[in-house]
């Protein structure tokens, strides 16, 4: 039914889809992990209260998630042409993925770490534990299983605004479905991408929900 | 020397324009080998106080004295290494959810960087004291209560700890296993030499393993001294009956008749 050029547009979609959802949510991570547990441990229960690191996090985190994403994407293009050289295709497409969903992804990290039964906490202090084996002994180690769903979360949300970022010339898939489906009417093409990009949510969400299952051992 | 010391101790809370003050001018002294129990009813202070001990929580104003230091001029680093003697254990046990009973037992050691093999060897053999041998590959929602709370305590020895602090260590426990476990710390304290230093609110467990005892009511010490010396009262339940009748009082001015607490 289709010629190969097109098949392999869509193989090419298919890797560029997954390649900048999962470096942008590394990168996300990157910058999130260590927003997220500084929110925790600044916070006024937390391991060492800081009032003021709190808020100026607070602030960026709830600063940036609230600018729509579409809009986010053009306001960072000189920032993506200084960083990567050009403002379009998969891998510029990143900086601003890796930027919009580094603060989702801090607020996920608190969220996932605050989970953390206190009492295990107190126990590891009356042990004589630094706040740095607190963190990295303690919080991240308990927290674990939750910070997977998290991740696979993350990694959804991304995937779908990578699929966003096509209609500014993002490349993969969504890239794809606006270009041949939207502005050309190839229904046939728009109906495949849509599917590959429900295909792709539902692997990742499966494979870090069986991480997460795997790895947990608390019922 | 005294083991612990404990002089003139207050700690009152302060959350915006309320103070409340939940210990009073406290003086203890608990002697090497001691097992001193602190009992009183729940909103007492028992558990403010066993926490001045180790310094988890910081006293308003007197001293804390631990084998001969006083913890209030000691820095933070030189806290957390006095802590490292000053082992604990809690009524919901605290063990690492994610980790097997093994990995619980070495965590003091690992903090302290002890090679993980050297402490695995310990580990197995503080779980055959606490008679676990056989659940090493456990993990903790595996385990029953009283299994957890041997584990804790295996975890609580593995750093050779001069001091035992129990907080509420067996009230979680039906009394059978609230036995075994009173047995296993008795042992503990006389193998080992550990002074304990144990709250509560159950007679039972002061009559069966305390050879000191202080009554804490409303933030202040009452008595204390030598079990045999401190006038107990009688009834088996008297604070928990204490508690219903102040807890009865407290329902019948929101308009609620009667409410009793079950003892297991």
């Amino acid at each position: 039914m289709w010629d190969s050029t097109t098949i392999n547009m869509i193989l090419e979609g298919i890797v560029g889809t997954v390649y900048m959802s999962i470096v942008s949510t590394f990168f996300g991570y990157i910058l999130g992990l260590p927003m997220g547990v500084l929110l925790t441990i600044s916070d006024k229960n937390g391991l060492k209260p800081n009032p003021v690191l709190y808020k100026i996090l607070d602030a960026i985190s709830n600063v940036v998630r609230s600018v729509p994403f579409l809009i986010l994407l053009i306001l960072l293009i000189p920032f993506t042409r200084l960083v990567v050289g050009k403002s379009y295709g998969t891998t510029a497409t990143i900086v601003p993925l890796v930027i919009s969903a580094a603060p989702y992804i801090a607020r996920m990290v608190e969220s996932s770490l605050k989970e953390v039964d206190e009492g295990v906490i107190e126990a590891a202090k009356a042990m004589g534990a630094s706040n740095t084996q607190i963190v990295f002994k303690v919080l991240l180690v308990e927290a674990r299983t939750s910070l997977i769903t998290n991740a696979t979360i993350a990694l959804g949300t991304v995937l779908g605004y990578s699929a966003m970022a096509g209609t500014i010339g993002g490349g993969g898939l969504g890239d794809i479905a606006i270009r041949y489906g939207y502005y050309r009417y190839q229904a046939d093409i728009m109906i495949v991408t849509v599917i590959l990009l429900i295909a792709l949510f539902q692997i990742f969400q499966n494979t870090g929900m069986f991480i997460a299952r795997k790895l947990n051992h608390k019922i | 020397m005294h083991e612990i010391e404990i002089k003139n101790l207050s700690k009152s809370f302060v959350d915006k324009d309320t103070k409340v003050d939940a210990l009073r001018d406290i003086n203890i002294t608990v002697d090497k080998g001691d097992i001193f129990g602190i009992i009183g009813m729940s909103g007492a202070g028992k558990s403010t106080l066993i926490r001045c001990i180790n310094y988890l929580e910081k006293p308003t104003s007197g001293q804390v004295i631990v084998e001969g230091k006083e913890l209030g001029q000691l820095n933070e680093k030189e806290l957390r290494e006095q802590r490292q003697d000053i082992a604990m254990i809690f009524q919901h046990f605290n063990l690492l959810q994610q980790k097997n009973v093994i990995d619980n037992i070495i965590f003091p050691l690992v903090l302290q960087g002890v090679k993980k093999k050297e402490a695995r060897e310990k580990a197995f053999e503080l779980l055959s004291k606490v008679g676990l041998e056989d659940k090493a590959k456990s993990y903790p929602s595996q385990l029953s209560g009283g299994q957890q709370q041997r584990v804790a305590i295996a975890r609580a020895l593995a750093a050779d700890p001069k001091i035992l602090l129990c907080d509420e260590a067996t009230s979680a426990l039906d009394p059978q296993t609230t036995a075994s476990i009173l047995t296993l710390l008795k042992e503990i304290n006389k193998e080992y030499g550990i002074t304990i230093v144990l709250i509560t609110h159950q007679m039972s467990v002061v009559k069966a393993i305390c050879n000191k005892v202080a009554v804490l009511e409303e933030g202040q010490l009452i008595e204390s001294g030598r079990l045999e010396d401190v006038n107990l009262p009688e009834d088996k339940f008297f604070w928990l009956n204490k508690e219903n009748e102040l807890k009865n009082k407290e329902f019948e001015k929101a308009g609620i008749k009667e409410v009793r607490n079950y003892v297991g």
